[in-house]
């Protein structure tokens, strides 16, 4: 974009915003508009030169630039028709819409609903070409979580928790809501182990206030930290059947590699051991070869001791062998 | 020399929106202020056409009319206020302080850019309160699927793209962009085929734009919203009766519902509702010995074939 498209871009919303806020100061305009004030001052340089066709004096939008030098206030004269805004474009509808509804995946109904007023009035001509998915959970959990935050208090979940399958009741310090890869988490202090962790929020599967407090632990971990910590741990590579490529595409992989008999291989971070032998499980014989192999060791280990069960409840009928 | 082209065309964009006819080459020569340095016919047309196309990259839809001298022949230009200026609306300060949240949620540099324009716009019609009792909220969007922007700006313009999926080269016009489970899907009318879905991270080659922008329509938003269902689980068909170990298995049982069932000791029998079999059968081998199907038949057969699968010969 040119500099002067850039510019005419932005004096289009400027002369309106200056000329409502009569006034305002260089700094606060240029942080506004995130420029430097001296790009501030280049631009109403520029807009004292225009104004409707004719030219005469009264034409032309007017700055008190002795006041803008002097004091870096900025009282603006428009006797233009531009008193608003340019409309958004398509494509700045379009991504406000989309970042509007991940900021409503995460809050309350109330909230929830002054997010969908907004989008109402500014009627985005874009709105039906984009849509948004996130797992977030249930609102009710989300309503309570939110408020703890805002109120610090301490809360009980039930979690179902993914590395190791198994539900628990932690007690937890909530600090923080983010959404990342298409799902929402809550980040908390665990007070029974003392340390910061992450809950995906469609996995809480109720959240209770405990009455207490929330302690004092300082800001919480930058959930990028956390994305990066999970890409930094143990990998395991697994050698998939076309049936099986999803898994390529679900999780964050650090190698993806076709080969030449039509199999893929891919290396991705191991979240926990058990979370892989439970992957390994529900994959079956459409994951060729696994490295090391004491993951699929530990499968099958886990596959003998249901198909155990099974045999033990007289339900092991049928193809067996 | 960027100032003088900037007043120009300031000065453009506020004699075409204050008229009320299409103003002729000639009028818009003599009346705006810049043009006069045009020392020829030519000289002057060729400025008028570039600044045209810069408005119109900016977004602003330049129209062509009969002027009043005119004829009949599209000889004029204008620019409508309805067409130009946000509408008249006012955001309340807790409405702009969201819309000042959703500002920091894009990753990629794009589409923040967009997102922090429209924010500054709208600036104009509310002011944002404080967003300190909102910090604890941090959504981010990301699109790092390498054909993502050519699909994102060719669907906003309705402008058709070529790309390679499943080994075969296609032109779709592109309807609906939906990011779902993390991935990012388009919906579109691929013109040899018809309406299909593509999963963006599967399209094998670098898409390119293909014929004009505008080049067609989008059918009615239920229509697509209808298409865009195909994403969504399909709707359940039958139940399968598990017997779950307390405090495993939480997928399945967040799923289900309980079931009055007789079941071995330390375990709860569950109702899971499922679409597909097979899906069903793998979500319960997942969890091993936590999770026993207990009727029906088929689909504990299908649990039992695939944990003998993985647990190899001489079980």
């Amino acid at each position: 974009m040119s500099t002067s498209i850039a510019q005419v871009a932005r004096l289009l919303t400027e002369i309106p915003y200056i000329e409502a806020h009569p006034g305002i100061t260089l700094a606060e305009v240029a942080r506004v508009f995130a420029v430097p004030p001296a790009q501030v001052r280049k631009d109403v340089l520029v807009a004292i030169y225009c104004g409707l066709p004719g030219g005469y004096p009264g034409d032309l939008i007017d700055v008190d630039l002795d006041l803008m030098d002097d004091e870096g206030a900025l009282y603006l004269t428009n006797p233009t028709t531009l008193d608003r805004p340019l409309r958004l474009t398509v494509a700045e509808a379009a991504s406000l819409h989309l970042a509007l509804l991940a900021v409503r995946s995460l809050v309350d109904g109330g909230t929830a609903a002054t997010i969908d007023g907004i989008i109402l009035k500014i009627a985005d001509p874009a709105a039906s070409s984009v849509e948004l998915r996130l797992s977030a959970g249930d609102e009710a959990v989300r309503r309570v979580v939110g408020r703890a935050i805002v109120d610090a208090e301490r809360l009980e979940l039930v979690y179902d928790g993914a590395s190791r399958g198994v539900t628990t009741r932690p007690r937890v310090d909530p600090a923080a809501l983010f959404v990342r890869q298409g799902a929402a988490y809550l980040t908390a202090f665990s007070v029974d182990r003392g340390d910061w962790r992450t809950y995906r929020l469609d996995r809480v599967v109720a959240a209770r206030p405990t009455g207490e407090s929330a302690g004092a632990h300082g800001a919480p971990p930058d959930p990028e930290g956390w994305a990066k910590s999970l890409a930094g741990s143990v990998t395991a590579r697994l050698t998939l059947t076309d049936e099986a490529r999803w898994v390529a595409e679900y999780y964050p992989t650090s190698s993806q590699v076709t080969r030449a008999d039509g199999l893929t291989e891919v290396e991705l971070p191991v979240i926990s051991p058990a979370w892989l032998v439970r992957l390994l499980l529900s994959l079956g014989d459409t994951v060729r070869a696994v490295e090391p192999p004491a993951y699929a060791e530990a499968a099958r280990d886990r596959a003998r001791q249901a198909l155990a069960a099974y045999e033990a409840l007289g339900l092991a009928r049928g193809n067996a062998g | 020399m960027a100032a003088r082209n900037s007043e120009r065309l300031l000065n453009l964009v506020i004699a075409l929106l204050a008229t009320p006819r299409y103003l002729t080459y000639d009028q818009i020569r003599d009346r705006v202020e810049g043009y006069q340095a045009a020392k020829t016919d030519d000289a002057f047309r060729r400025m008028f056409e570039r600044d045209k196309e810069d408005l119109r990259g900016m977004g602003i839809a330049v129209l062509v009319g009969p002027s009043a001298e005119s004829s009949g022949e599209a000889d004029g230009y204008r620019i409508r206020p309805d067409d130009f200026y946000l509408p008249a609306i006012h955001l309340t300060p807790a409405e702009s302080t969201l819309v000042g949240l959703a500002a920091s949620v894009w990753s990629e540099p794009a589409l923040a850019g967009d997102v922090d324009r429209a924010m500054t716009k709208l600036r104009t019609v509310g002011e944002p309160v404080s967003t300190e009792g909102l910090r604890f909220l941090t959504p981010r969007l990301a699109a790092r699927e390498p054909a993502f922007p050519v699909l994102w700006e060719a669907l906003l313009a309705r402008q058709a793209v070529e790309f390679t999926y499943h080994g075969r080269p296609r032109v779709v016009e592109g309807w609906r962009l939906i990011l779902r489970s993390g991935a990012w899907y388009l919906l579109g009318r691929d013109r040899g085929v018809g309406v299909r879905m593509f999963r963006v991270s599967r399209i094998e080659d670098r898409p390119r734009r293909a014929g004009e922008p505008g080049a067609y329509t989008l059918p009615a938003t239920d229509t697509i919203d209808e298409r865009a269902k195909s994403l969504e689980p399909a709707p359940p068909v039958a139940t399968v009766v598990v017997a779950l170990r307390e405090s495993a298995a939480g997928d399945l049982r967040r799923r289900g519902t309980p079931a009055g069932v007789a079941t071995p000791e330390g375990y709860e029998a569950v109702a899971v509702p499922y679409a597909l079999v097979d899906e069903v059968a793998r979500a319960i081998a997942a969890a091993g010995p936590d999770a026993l199907v207990l009727e029906p038949g088929d689909v504990r057969d299908r649990v039992l074939a695939h944990l003998r699968a993985v647990a190899g010969g001489g079980s």
